[in-house]
Order: structure tokens, then sequence, then C-alpha cells
């Protein structure tokens, strides 16, 4: 419990604390670090978000493309500041799930449950447990930032408000996402044409197939669903900032 | 939640799980595993250094 207070009480003084813990210098190791995750975390999502482009273009705009594109948005829009980036944020998470409702729907025909039997024994815990560390990951990569969304609530607002609205936040978006993801995966088993879009192109692959009915609107989607990665990446671009305003 | 989020659930199958055991992993790891960033967001003083320098 001593040691709790204590990282609670670390974690309330936070950058200061970090500054004056670890001197001048040693904060620049904290600023290393962010750094270290923020790019870390940037990379995952505009290489993702590449995908979707190129799949979309059939590699005519190929990834390192899509890569610059998504990253200097991103520098763009977080040079304007914070106060853009919280109205910018308050409306991007609409486009994403009106494609993520459709990809359920226009690819449901082409997704089953049974298509993959899980590996028992050895192998099969070896698969559990690397897939838990990997959702388990990327659950808390949004902790070192997610307080930075609710920087314009009033001051006096309970704490257990912030706590319920950030848990649900995440948690269903992140389920329900996760989930049509491993549906999506599933039709790579059944379909040749699913398989061979997942190993061109990852994630884009089955995405482009799952929006292949919607035709024009399909690919107009998947433009927003490759671009989904900016909104995403503009808190966690802002953190190294942060640490080194300490300084 | 951005396409890395959906990338993210296909890597379950792609190491050969099921969709159901993927779709008992995701869910029962992110109930617990989401309390985390809950928790720390509820300090709120992380926002509070960006909002003083921005």
């Amino acid at each position: 419990m001593a040691l709790l207070n204590a990282l609670i009480h670390s974690w309330h003084l936070n950058n200061i604390h970090s500054r004056y813990s670890f001197g001048y210098w040693g904060n620049l190791l904290v600023v290393v670090f962010s750094m270290v995750s923020t790019t870390g975390w940037n990379v995952i999502n505009s290489i993702s978000g590449a995908s979707v482009l190129a799949a979309l273009s059939d590699n005519k705009c190929p990834q390192w493309a899509g890569v610059i594109i998504i990253c200097t948005t991103v520098w763009i829009i977080c040079a304007l500041g914070i106060t853009w980036i919280h109205r910018v944020d308050a409306y991007l998470w609409i486009p994403p799930m009106i494609v993520w409702c459709v990809a359920a729907g226009t690819g449901a025909s082409s997704l089953h449950g049974a298509a993959i039997k899980s590996p028992t024994g050895a192998n099969g815990a070896a698969a559990a447990l690397s897939f838990i560390a990997v959702v388990f990951s990327f659950a808390v990569s949004w902790i070192n930032c997610a307080a930075d969304y609710n920087v314009r609530m009033p001051v006096n607002t309970p704490r257990s408000r912030i706590f319920f609205a950030t848990y649900v936040g995440i948690l269903v978006p992140t389920i329900l996402v996760q989930t049509l993801g491993a549906a999506l995966y599933s039709g790579t088993e059944t379909s040749a044409a699913w398989k061979l879009a997942y190993n061109v192109y990852g994630v884009g692959g089955p995405l482009k197939m799952a929006l292949e009915p919607a035709g024009g609107f399909g690919k107009f989607l998947m433009v927003l669903a490759g671009l989904s990665s900016i909104p995403v990446s503009y808190i966690p671009t802002f953190l190294p900032v942060r640490f080194t305003n300490v300084e | 939640m951005a396409v890395a989020t959906l990338s993210t659930g296909m890597v379950g199958g792609s190491m050969g799980l099921s969709f159901w055991d993927c779709f008992a992993i995701i869910l029962v790891v992110n109930i617990a595993s989401c309390l985390l960033p809950a928790w720390t967001a509820s300090f709120g003083l992380t926002g509070l250094r960006m909002t003083t320098f921005s």
C-alpha cells in the first residue's frame, strides 16, 4: 500500500515530479523514453493506415507515401495546438464508426466463426498468451495520454465520472473494432481472394474485400479508414513536448 | 478507434486462434486492462501540463 501511495503521489505531480526527481539531464532521459513510446505508437498507426490506402489504390499510393501523408497531417494539426486537437477530435470519431459498421454489414457473408480451429496443447497456450499480451499492451498504451483528453472538462468534475467515461470510451470501441478485426481475418481462411489481399496489403486487404460490395461508397470509406490513423496520433505526438516543457 | 485497432484484432487469427477464442480474449483482457488508463485519466494532471504550456 505504501508503494501504491508513493506511485499515486508521484503520478499526481507527473512531469514536475520527473523534473525534480531526475534533475535536468535525467529528465531528458524521460523525454527520450516518451519519444520512443510515441514513435512506436505512431509507427503502428501510420503503417496500418498506409496499408489501407495502399490496398485502396492497388499500391499506386505505396505504404511509404501513405505513412508520409498521415504523419505530415498529424504534425500540422499538432502544430495548431491542443485547442484545435480537441476541436478536431470531437468529431473525427464519427467517420471510422461508419466505416466499421458498413464493413461489418457488407462483409458479413464472408465471415465464418468456425473457419479456424485453435491449436491445442503448448502451441495453443503460446498463441493465446501471445495474443493476450498484444491485446493488453494495446489497451494500456492509453495510460500515458488518457488524461490529456479530459483537459477541457470543468476542474470540479468528479473523478468517478472521468474514470467511468474514460473506461467506457476506451473499452467499448476497442472490443467492437478488435472483434471486427478477428472476424475479418476469418474471411482469409475461407476465401483465396481475401487471403491474397491480406498477404499483399495486411490489414487493408480484408477491409477492402469487406467493403467491395459497397462499390464507390466502399472506396470512400476506405479513404476514411486509412485517415482514421490521424486523430489517434495527435495526443501521443504531444507527449514528448509535454515532458520537454518541464525543462 | 483507428485501423490499428482493427489490425490488433487480426493478430489472434494470424497466430492460429479461432474467432471465438479471439473474442473471449479480447473481451476479458480489455475489461481488465482498460481499467488502468481510466484510473490514470482520473488523476488528470498530465492534461493539466499540456493546457498550461500550449
